[in-house]
């Protein structure tokens, strides 16, 4: 075997070496794309949950009803309620 | 020396011998690499497909339905993982332990479950739409022949007051109601398929090919506002509890996009638990019911009249102390006069009036004026089970029913009809398409009347909401508001019934309209039945909450200011 044989064997394992990390990483990288993937679509439901439970809770009926039941609020009746147009007399802030 | 006695020794070998073994060397060795050619070259694709298939597999992508939300981004309905667990009747295998765990599990009573299982053979859905959580604890019993499915679970945080808006889905996440089955395209998602290399414990390792991108369902804004939706809907309720009405609609416009903000019934349901709904509650009254509107109808009826010149807001009217007898029907009015001018007969909603000013003009006319603001004709708006109302085609009409569709018997239109139709008051004349989505420009309208006669009906409709007028309790403190009361008999097996339909259809602020409030009360108990007394007082609450909602700027703060004026430093 000449110089140049040994040489170029020794490129070829080196390369093939190459090959086997570069597939390697690529997997490793691959799988964690993967649970980054299911990690999203995981989050997305708990977004998805989160603003069903903060629409449910937020809704006027229920907040309107538990200040009349639950902390004895009223609704004002129109005699009760006050127009207030500013530059008018007696509506300066 | 010569070797000679070797020469015994030396062996005689026939030369086709080595021939024949270096032949059959030869053809082994081509056998060999030609079999190698074969696989390695030319049928490679093959065996690496089989190969392959040892390890890789098709995943579906899911694909989740669009959400639906409010013009402010309040979402109405969103879609979260649920599974459903199914299984296959010839394979499951139960111990009797399992059965009971099973049985508790899926919430049910075991001879429920199993009856279910002991049906036909094939496959049967023990429980649809299951959270992940409940779904993975019945998997973890290991039973043979269960098997999960994964799906979507559709929830609807605003419950009872967008139902009948937005409507629901099945079990299958498809439309079956409202803005969910009316936009059932744009909102379905598509699941997509991809080819998978999994490794032995199953983690997916590597992307070989996209079969199929999913399809996202669309969001969709609503043109409705949860607010406001929320005052029409506790508004609407109150009136239909305190009058005992069977039934009850609200809508609310915006006047110069056409959008509607708000659109309620009652009775409603809860679309998260949909057992045991009857029709009645599942109805969206004001769009797919329909009901002879009565007086509400008079101002276009004026407005016909108008436009062909034949009156004028100050023409008098004679209205025969207030019956008017044609052929052998009589028309009569609640409160008796000898004439009206054309702005009183809509003041006081006199039905002799709007009769005699409807027979001076040919039927056509009246019909054209009809059929331009929308009567008739289904509102286009896409929704389900969407109703035109009818009007009969106005070569058969008779004088009295020219005359008695003049204060809108004979005929029949849908809350949102009307609603709509009230717009050309709002619009100097233009009647502009409904959204049911959120708009930023509005789409192109029709010019319909004139905006001389819309100005001359408005100024009208104001004198409604007077003093003197039929609904002074539509009145809404700061505004100034316009609008007409209608109270229709009920028709029951084609005769008319000493039960009623009260409305009130109005707009507001008269300065510059920005919003048409329409109710309609029906059947509403007792003596009081009049739409100037059940729907006017709603129209006037629901009204005023919604226009300081919206900022709109007082046009009369007069009206609060000066009954309430030694007080207001108190409360600035």
């Amino acid at each position: 075997m000449s110089r140049s044989d040994i040489l170029l064997f020794v490129c070829v394992v080196v390369l093939a070496l190459g090959v086997i990390h570069g597939q390697q990483h690529a997997r490793r990288l691959f799988i964690d794309l993967q649970q980054a993937r299911d990690q999203q679509v995981q989050l997305q439901t708990e977004g998805d949950q989160l603003q069903i439970e903060e629409g449910t809770l937020s809704a006027s009926r229920r907040v309107e009803d538990r200040a009349i039941r639950g902390l004895k609020m009223q609704l004002p009746k129109s005699e009760q309620k006050r127009l207030v147009v500013l530059g008018q007399p007696g509506s300066t802030p | 020396m010569k070797p000679v006695a070797r020469k015994k020794l030396a062996l005689r070998l026939e030369r086709w011998r080595s021939l024949l073994v270096q032949g059959v060397l030869l053809a082994g060795f081509a056998a060999m690499t030609a079999r190698a050619a074969w696989l390695q070259g030319l049928n490679s694709g093959f065996l690496q497909q089989k190969g392959e298939e040892r390890y890789s597999r098709v995943l579906s992508i899911p694909a989740s339905r669009g959400i639906i939300r409010d013009r402010n981004g309040e979402p109405l309905a969103i879609s979260i993982p649920a599974e459903s667990l199914w299984a296959n009747r010839e394979d499951i295998e139960l111990t009797p332990g399992q059965r009971q765990v099973l049985a508790r599990s899926l919430n049910e009573t075991l001879p429920d479950m199993e009856h279910r299982l002991h049906g036909e053979s094939g496959m049967v859905y023990l429980k649809r739409q299951l959270p992940p959580e409940e779904a993975q604890r019945v998997m973890d019993l290991k039973i043979p022949g269960v098997f999960v499915q994964h799906g979507f679970h559709r929830a609807y945080p605003k419950a009872n007051e967008m139902a009948h808006l937005v409507g629901f889905t099945d079990a299958d996440d498809k439309g079956q109601e409202g803005v969910e089955l009316a936009f059932q395209n744009s909102l379905e998602g598509v699941p997509g398929a991809r080819r998978v290399i999994r490794d032995r414990a199953g983690h997916v390792i590597e992307d070989v090919e996209n079969i199929r991108l999913p399809r996202q369902g669309q969001d969709l804004s609503l043109s409705v506002d949860a607010r406001i939706q929320h005052l029409a809907a506790r508004e609407l309720r109150q009136a239909v509890e305190s009058s005992h009405a069977k039934a009850g609609a609200a809508v609310v416009l915006d006047s110069r996009t056409g959008e509607i903000l708000a659109l309620v019934n009652s009775p409603d349901y809860d679309p998260n638990q949909r057992g045991g709904l009857s029709g009645a509650e599942l109805r969206n009254r004001a769009i797919t019911d329909t009901y002879e509107p009565g007086s509400t109808i008079k101002p276009f009826t004026i407005a016909a009249a108008l436009e062909a010149g034949k009156v004028q807001p100050d023409t008098v009217i004679s209205t025969h102390g207030g019956v008017l007898s044609i052929g052998n029907h009589l028309i009569h009015d609640d409160h008796v006069a000898e004439s009206y001018t054309v702005s009183e007969v809509i003041k006081h909603s006199s039905n002799v009036g709007a009769a005699r000013i409807a027979l001076s003009l040919p039927p056509v006319q009246l019909w054209d004026m009809f059929t331009d603001v929308g009567f008739g004709q289904k509102p286009k708006l896409g929704f389900p089970g969407e109703s035109g109302g009818r009007l009969r085609p106005y070569q058969n009409w008779k004088p009295i029913e020219q005359a008695t569709m003049a204060f809108g018997n004979g005929m029949t239109v849908s809350l949102l009809q009307m609603a709509r139709a009230y717009t050309v008051f709002a619009n100097d004349g233009i009647l502009r398409p409904l959204s049911l989505i959120r708009t930023t420009t509005p789409a192109k309208g029709r010019q319909v009347i004139s905006a001389r006669t819309a100005h001359q009906v408005l100024t009208m409709l104001e004198t409604v909401v007077s003093a003197e007028g039929t609904a002074p309790q539509a009145r809404v403190p700061g505004y100034r508001v316009a609008g007409k009361t209608g109270t229709a008999h009920k028709v029951v097996k084609g005769h008319y019934v000493n039960k009623y339909v009260a409305s009130f259809i109005g707009l507001a602020p008269v300065t510059a309209p920005r919003i048409i409030v329409a109710i309609m009360v029906d059947e509403p108990e007792g003596s009081r039945y009049y739409g100037g007394q059940i729907a006017a007082p709603v129209f006037s609450a629901l009204t005023g909450e919604v226009l300081q909602l919206l900022e709109v700027p007082p046009d009369a703060p007069d009206t609060v200011a000066s009954s309430h004026a030694p007080n207001a430093e108190h409360h600035t």
